[in-house]
């Protein structure tokens, strides 16, 4: 019975934020369309796109364990889209929004709605990684222009690759796999033990880099420490299994509430002061994370990931400030970022191709050939893969005195592409 | 967990109302300690305040709403606490967004302590310690006091204790803002040690309801049983097989609940 | 049947009471009275209507049209818990002891002003046996419980519910000495539903009969008591 009151809970609460998220993307659309329209601003008067509509399924999750990734993804697309008056090729551009919830069966049922009631042109989002890989086939099948926006399982860009689904954030291959030759090389920390949240960007990540690890002249020291996902309970046991005499360190996977129980308790049991290195993908440590613990965090941790708010390029302060402007003081993170980058693809997609997607393999060619300097660095994509390939930065968290607690950058891998063929 | 259970426990046995709000109250109890932590750095208001305001809101809600229905059976309240559970979720979304919050235990609770040769946080601790005085506390007051009394007598026989001139509706009331203040306690001693976020409350209703399952309706002793049960079966279960704990703890109230329909400590229904 | 208006109000006035469950009617139109110290008992078959009738009057039943008057104060639809307060208990049929309190408990439940020596000297087994749990207790022993139950809120009227039913003859004979010297001892007025017709007959000085939801009989007990006639038609006996 209890699972069915959660699920039913779900159901009810998505429908509301739903409709409501729904509602109020359709009024800053119709507002800016409207702005537009009108020829409002004095010093410049567009005139509004001519050409049909372009529907851009948006399926992400607002409800549930990562509502907030959905939101910050929505809030990146919504201020990139915002920046060309929503619109592009001559086509104006409008979000509609589905939750993907947590679960595949409401992920599935999310895109369904987009792509057979409301008659999309393209789709973007996931956050997770069982519903971008749950629904690839149907996608590839409707020949679906998609953008994958979060989720990183590795064999979308591999077996599981489509024509039509390209990657805009990450493989998990990728944050983990320079920071194993790091660890080895420039750390010269050799005996490394394994923590993560046992699901699948977890196992993926941790392979990743036992790869370069070990390739390296590195050692995992057993055994793992795979917690459950996610972990509601006490963490620990889970602590309490780092062998803290017999490592240099460890190399973590683990995010949002996860990261945040876990590593309050490594704080608090002495475990973290204990560690000569703490190592991980950049989502252990990143900005939700550090400021849900804050003086708790691991100093010096060593992360990697394909962003950080101390990034000092041009694009990447832009954002940042815009970004907290545009959304009431809330600091940007790399889902933002994701997002931004999603929507920008797509508007110079639409641009290259002059608003016609009704040749698909165009459209996908001219999705494949968008490069652009992002807040992140270099964006591209790998032929090979439909993935993108970029920057790798190495970073160590620190305590900022503007920003509080961050991820200072020490140094980076350029161009890093995921293996796939 | 155990006074989270205790709470849901006693509201569901003595008003057979299923009360799926109560895992809202837990959380509310959490944010009103991130807030007054925050704006205080005092946990140890949090810890008087929450419970306070949560009793409050408690009782306000029994007798603006839970009252009206109390006679149509379990469907019509699972509706409206349901209900309510949507809105504390929204409403603590609109006003703390959907981020990951966490307050760090009080000063003089951090760190660790060595038991018997083993590693604990000080915090958890002193979170077995809040539980087992509570506990210890309500088992008391619900064997020997008259309010202990006048409770067991309502969850057995309701209309008797009308009859003998228990003013129920009262007691009711009372009843309900204690429960929600009781789990305005658990979220505030759970704050510092859990991560705070909106949907909190599920995860936790779910197995404060396997624990009343487990332990039997309407019965304090059931709760605590329950409780270590659960705690047991949890902390087993991650150690054994740990994608398989909650698993684990299904199969237990299963199987209790096959032997022992009632629950292991509760009255035949 | 003309009356004169007694100078006092009667301790209770039924007028008119018609109640049920949900929406079927189980008693229909009912008028009784029982005077100040005065022992009343209402006869009937199983299913005559007499327990609803003394659920409605004690308030654990809503009445759907009609008045109930305690000491000419109207209390017909107050919560029950505000009836007992203005004076009236009720030993229920079955007894329902609270099996999960001990004797003690259940007899410190009700917020009376009684106190417990006054029951333990009527019910000196209630006294030795307080410490336990009320499902230990005999059938004699839960009447008496009951009754002790009843008296610590003091009432001023006592609502008996077949207080004689599953006890033993020699049970129900000391049963009906105890009832007649509380009324006698503590001035209360009693209306008992009684099945027995000794037991009846030993408490009442007048009778109301009742069949299908209504009053159909009113008498004095000891000229209902000689007529057989009557009573094989009203009773069966």
């Amino acid at each position: 019975m209890a699972d069915e009151i959660q699920g039913y809970l779900d159901r009810k609460l998505v429908e509301n934020l739903d409709r409501r998220e729904f509602l109020q993307m359709g009024l800053t659309v119709a507002g800016a369309a409207a702005f537009v329209a009108c020829g409002g601003s004095p010093t410049s008067g567009p005139s509004g796109p001519t050409g049909p509509e372009f529907k851009l399924g948006v399926v992400l999750p607002y409800s549930g364990v990562y509502a907030e990734l959905g939101n910050s993804i929505t809030n990146g697309m919504r201020m990139y889209f915002d920046s060309v008056g929503n619109q592009a090729g001559n086509r104006k551009i409008t979000m509609i929004t589905a939750d993907e919830q947590v679960q595949l069966a409401d992920a599935v049922a999310a895109t369904k709605k987009v792509v057979e009631q409301d008659g999309v042109d393209m789709v973007a989002g996931y956050v997770s990684s069982p519903n971008a890989a749950g629904n690839r086939n149907y996608l590839d099948g409707q020949k679906i222009p998609t953008l994958v926006a979060n989720a990183g399982v590795n064999s979308l860009s591999r077996a599981a690759k489509s024509p039509f689904i390209y990657r805009t954030s990450f493989s998990n291959w990728q944050p983990a796999h320079p920071v194993g030759t790091y660890v080895a090389e420039k750390l010269g920390k050799k005996r490394i033990q394994l923590v993560y949240a046992k699901y699948g960007a977890g196992l993926e990540s941790v392979a990743s880099f036992k790869e370069t690890f070990t390739a390296a002249g590195g050692t995992i020291v057993g055994p793992d420490v795979a917690t459950p996902f996610p972990n509601n309970g006490d963490q620990t046991p889970f602590v309490q299994a780092i062998q803290i005499d017999k490592i240099d360190g460890i190399y973590s996977f683990m995010s949002g509430t996860d990261a945040v129980t876990f590593l309050k308790k490594a704080y608090e049991l002495g475990t973290l002061t204990r560690l000569a290195l703490v190592s991980g993908a950049g989502f252990f440590v990143e900005q939700d994370v550090l400021a849900a613990i804050t003086d708790a965090a691991p100093a010096g941790a060593i992360t990697g990931l394909h962003w950080a708010l101390t990034l000092p390029n041009k694009e990447n302060q832009d954002f940042i400030s815009k970004y907290s402007k545009k959304f009431s003081g809330r600091q940007a993170d790399v889902f933002a970022v994701q997002g931004f980058d999603t929507a920008r693809v797509i508007v110079e997609a639409l641009n290259g191709v002059k608003g016609n997607t009704d040749n698909k393999d165009a459209f996908m060619k001219a999705i494949a050939g968008v490069s652009f300097k992002s807040p992140r660095g270099d964006f591209k994509f790998d032929a090979n893969t439909n993935n993108v390939v970029q920057t790798i930065y190495i970073r160590k968290t620190v305590k900022d005195p503007k920003l509080g607690w961050t991820n200072q950058v020490i140094d980076q891998y350029p161009g890093v592409a995921d293996p796939g063929k | 967990m155990f006074l989270l259970a205790a709470g849901l426990s006693i509201i569901f046995g003595l008003m057979n109302v299923l009360n799926l709000a109560h895992g809202s109250f837990y959380m509310v109890g959490a944010y009103i300690a991130y807030s007054v932590v925050v704006a205080t750095k005092s946990f140890w208001l949090a810890l008087v305040v929450a419970p306070v305001l949560l009793a409050v809101v408690g009782a306000a809600l029994e007798l603006v709403f839970f009252r009206r229905v109390y006679g149509r059976g379990h469907l019509a309240q699972v509706l409206l606490t349901f209900g309510f559970t949507l809105v504390f979720v929204d409403l603590i979304r609109s006003q703390f967004g959907p981020t990951t919050r966490s307050i760090p235990p009080p000063s003089g609770l951090e760190g660790a302590v060595q038991v018997l040769g083993a590693t604990f946080s000080a915090y958890s601790l002193f979170v077995l310690a809040v539980a087992t005085v509570v506990g210890a506390l309500l088992l008391v007051g619900w064997r020997s006091l008259r309010v202990g009394a006048v409770l067991r007598a309502g969850v057995e026989d309701k209309e008797m204790a009308g009859l003998l001139g228990i003013n129920l509706p009262r007691v009711f009331t009372l009843t309900f803002a204690f429960g929600a203040g009781l789990a305005g306690l658990a979220g505030v001693i759970a704050a510092p040690e859990f991560a705070i976020y909106p949907g909190m409350d599920a995860n936790v209703l779910i197995l404060a309801l396997v624990v009343v399952v487990l332990g039997g309706l309407g019965s304090i002793e059931g709760a605590l049983l329950g409780a270590a049960l659960v705690g047991l079966g949890y902390v087993i279960g991650t150690s054994l097989f740990p994608q398989f704990a909650i698993g684990l703890i299904f199969a237990l109230m299963a199987a209790v609940l096959v032997v022992r329909p009632s629950g292991l400590l509760g009255r035949r229904m | 049947m003309a009356r004169s208006e007694p100078a006092t109000p009667d301790r209770l006035a039924v007028d008119r009471l018609t109640a049920g469950y949900g929406a079927s009617v189980a008693v229909r139109q009912v008028t009784l009275r029982v005077g100040p110290g005065e022992a009343v008992a209402l006869l009937g078959r199983n299913g005559a209507g007499k327990s609803t009738t003394l659920m409605a009057i004690a308030g654990a039943l809503r009445p759907m049209a009609g008045s109930v008057q305690i000491d000419g104060q109207a209390v017909a639809g107050l919560p029950s818990y505000r009836v007992a307060r203005s004076g009236v208990s009720l030993v229920p049929q079955g007894r329902r002891i609270f099996a999960t309190l001990s004797v003690r408990e259940n007899l410190t439940l009700a917020s009376g002003s009684g106190n417990l020596a006054e029951i333990y000297s009527l019910f000196p087994a209630l006294g030795v046996r307080s410490a336990a749990a009320g499902s230990a207790l005999s059938g004699g022993e839960q009447q008496m419980l009951a009754i002790g139950r009843a008296l610590m809120a003091r009432p001023r009227l006592l609502l008996l519910d077949e207080p004689s039913e599953g006890l033993a003859p020699q049970v129900v004979r000391v049963l009906g000495d105890l009832i007649a010297r509380l009324r006698h001892k503590m001035g209360l007025a009693i209306l008992i539903a009684e099945q027995n017709l000794a037991l009846a007959f030993e408490v009442a000085d007048r009778i109301y009969v009742m069949e299908r939801g209504e009053v159909v009989h009113e008498a004095p007990a000891s000229a209902f008591r000689d007529d057989h006639a009557l009573q094989k038609r009203y009773l069966g006996v």
